[in-house]
């Protein structure tokens, strides 16, 4: 999970660069990061749909909702390569995407572990 | 679920895990802003620069132009010739769409550079900047057009080189980053440790604390973050407190049961007494006062037990080890408490042949405080088992040890309660019935291990419970 963690948080620099610079990179660079990035929104997809009843509502369904369509607009890009119209923007939401991811991780409660049943000993 | 516990705890559930994510997260958005910030001011220098240069070229073709007139095709053909250079390339695209390219002569413009701008700008849009990537090469490209009705002047630059200095520029961050991020971690954790080694040997030192280990409780005050060493101050200061709170309680209680053993001696004695000088007395009268002396007896044991206790914080517990003949004192043990208790104790011994080469059953130990040990287990197996069930004492012998059984078939020990029930003061959850004080089978593991033996209990709640002394041959 640590390495997953630190992927992520790599392709929020990347993301922002390819934002900024859109004439730097090359046409497999530019598939892989995108491929990658779709790649690391469907792990928190599928957790919160495993979490869907504990998890708070609107956040989920924001986030959800905010993911699926990268998801989908992203593997069409990976698929047809550079020369789409305002990649920088598509960049900008998976760096966004990202950092959701982390803060997905880091920030929600971890699930409840079954409480032993201590013995007695008095 | 525990691997999500694993990573979790891991990164957030330690100091050291949490300052190495504060680290790592620090570094990464300064390094993010700085690369971020870096990229694109050197893009939009670039941009700035590329497009002066190309209007600083078209203006100056404008005003030649203004000042002698565009002249012929030659004429502006060598016009635009005149203000290209070789990296900047300037051509016109006439209303009716006819293009017209500088001389030749000089570095020629590329084949495909043309259309491609032309395209990156269907609406013609004046001022317009466009960055093209054509074959590897980066090119800027600015249209600008001097009246409504005349042609356009195309004008581009190259820029490649700047992508590649942008790139390097990035290579560069990338490792200063890495090494930076390393290092950062490396005296994280370095740091960490230094201040996490006390706190450890703290929890460490507070953990294994005892009773008799306060007077030397005390932690040698770390050279380090000044709550560390208040910390460690507090630590001290508060294990000495409690050595002298122990100490003090220690001595209380052998001071009053010290004192009370005469008068109870003197009560007892007394009863004894009166019950043997005067056999008339009624029956209910004489039952109470054999109760008083059963009492008393009884107060006199838990007295002793407590003196044993204070002897022992103290360090002046004697107990001898010297050869012990044990079937001489299991026997009269069995016959006094048969006695005295009213109830069937059975004694199993090895088998004698009553050869006198035979070896004898010594063991290592104390013979008055072996006797005060069984009387303990068998009084304490007489209280918690119904009195119809015989108690059980074995004597076995084991290569060179003997092992003394004291089983009883009594209510049992709840296995939750069998890992302190030498503990003191401790007693079991199913015991509260019965009157005790939680003392007795500490005093009995006390003085066991004083003699170089081993005791343990093995116990079936409503099965009833097997006290098991291991004592050492005598040589």
């Amino acid at each position: 999970m640590i390495p997953f963690l630190i992927v992520v948080s790599l392709l929020v620099p990347s993301n922002l660069w390819a934002a900024i610079t859109p004439h730097l990179h090359s046409d497999l660079s530019m598939r892989l990061l995108h491929g990658f990035s779709t790649a690391v929104l469907l792990p928190p997809l599928w957790s919160l749909w495993q979490q869907r009843q504990r998890v708070q509502k609107l956040p989920a369904v924001m986030f959800a909702s905010f993911a699926v369509v990268l998801v989908v607009v992203n593997c069409q890009i990976t698929v047809k390569g550079m020369g789409v119209n305002y990649g920088w923007v598509d960049h900008l939401f998976l760096a966004i995407a990202c950092i959701a991811v982390l803060g997905f991780y880091l920030l929600s409660e971890p699930e409840p572990e079954q409480q032993q049943e201590e013995p007695r000993t008095s | 679920m525990k691997q999500t516990s694993r990573w979790r705890s891991r990164l957030t559930g330690s100091m050291l895990g949490q300052l190495q994510l504060a680290t790592y997260a620090a570094v990464l958005l300064g390094f993010t802003g700085a690369t971020t910030t870096g990229l694109w001011l050197s893009e939009r220098n670039q941009k700035r620069l590329g497009e002066a240069e190309l209007r600083a070229a078209a203006n100056a073709l404008t005003r030649s132009w203004s000042s002698n007139g565009q002249g012929d095709l030659a004429t502006m053909q060598a016009a635009l010739k005149h203000h290209s250079s070789r990296r900047t390339h300037l051509w016109l695209e006439q209303p009716s769409g006819i293009l017209i390219t500088p001389s030749e002569g000089y570095t020629p413009i590329p084949v495909e550079l043309m259309p491609a701008a032309m395209a990156a700008n269907p609406q013609r849009r004046t001022g317009q900047v466009e960055v093209i990537k054509l074959n590897g090469r980066n090119y800027l490209t600015l249209l600008t057009r001097q009246r409504s009705s005349g042609p356009w002047l195309w004008s581009s630059t190259e820029i490649t080189s700047v992508g590649t200095a942008q790139s390097e520029y990035l290579g560069w961050m990338i490792v200063i980053w890495g090494a930076c991020l390393g290092a950062a971690l490396l005296l994280v954790s370095l740091l960490v440790q230094r201040i996490t080694r006390p706190l450890q040997e703290l929890s460490a030192r507070s953990a294994e604390l005892t009773a008799d280990a306060l007077n030397h409780a005390g932690l040698p005050v770390p050279k380090g973050p000044a709550e560390l060493t208040q910390l460690t101050r507090t630590y001290n200061a508060l294990t000495q407190r409690l050595a002298q709170s122990w100490s003090q309680q220690r001595q209380f209680v052998s001071a009053v049961s010290h004192e009370l053993q005469t008068p109870l001696t003197l009560v007892s004695g007394s009863l004894r007494r009166v019950m043997r000088k005067a056999p008339d007395l009624e029956p209910t009268l004489a039952q109470r006062l054999r109760d008083a002396e059963e009492e008393t007896r009884g107060m006199h044991q838990l007295l002793n037990d407590l003196l044993d206790l204070s002897r022992s914080d103290s360090g002046r517990l004697q107990v001898k080890q010297e050869p012990v003949d044990l079937r001489p004192l299991l026997e009269s043990v069995v016959r006094v408490q048969a006695q005295s208790l009213d109830r069937t104790i059975q004694l199993a011994l090895p088998t004698s042949n009553g050869d006198a080469s035979e070896p004898s059953e010594h063991a290592l130990g104390d013979e008055a405080r072996l006797h005060q040990v069984l009387l303990n287990l068998i009084q304490n197996a007489h209280k918690y088992s119904p009195p119809e069930l015989p108690i059980q004492l074995r004597l076995i012998k084991h290569r060179h040890t003997f092992i003394l059984e004291v089983e009883d078939h009594g209510i049992g020990i709840p296995h939750a309660d069998q890992a302190q029930v030498f503990d003191r003061f401790h007693r079991g959850s199913n015991t509260a019935g019965q009157s005790g004080s939680g003392i007795g089978l500490s005093v009995v593991q006390l003085l066991v291990k004083a003699m170089g033996g081993n005791i343990s209990v093995t116990s079936e709640p409503g099965m009833g419970s097997c006290f098991r002394i291991e004592l050492q041959e005598a040589a």
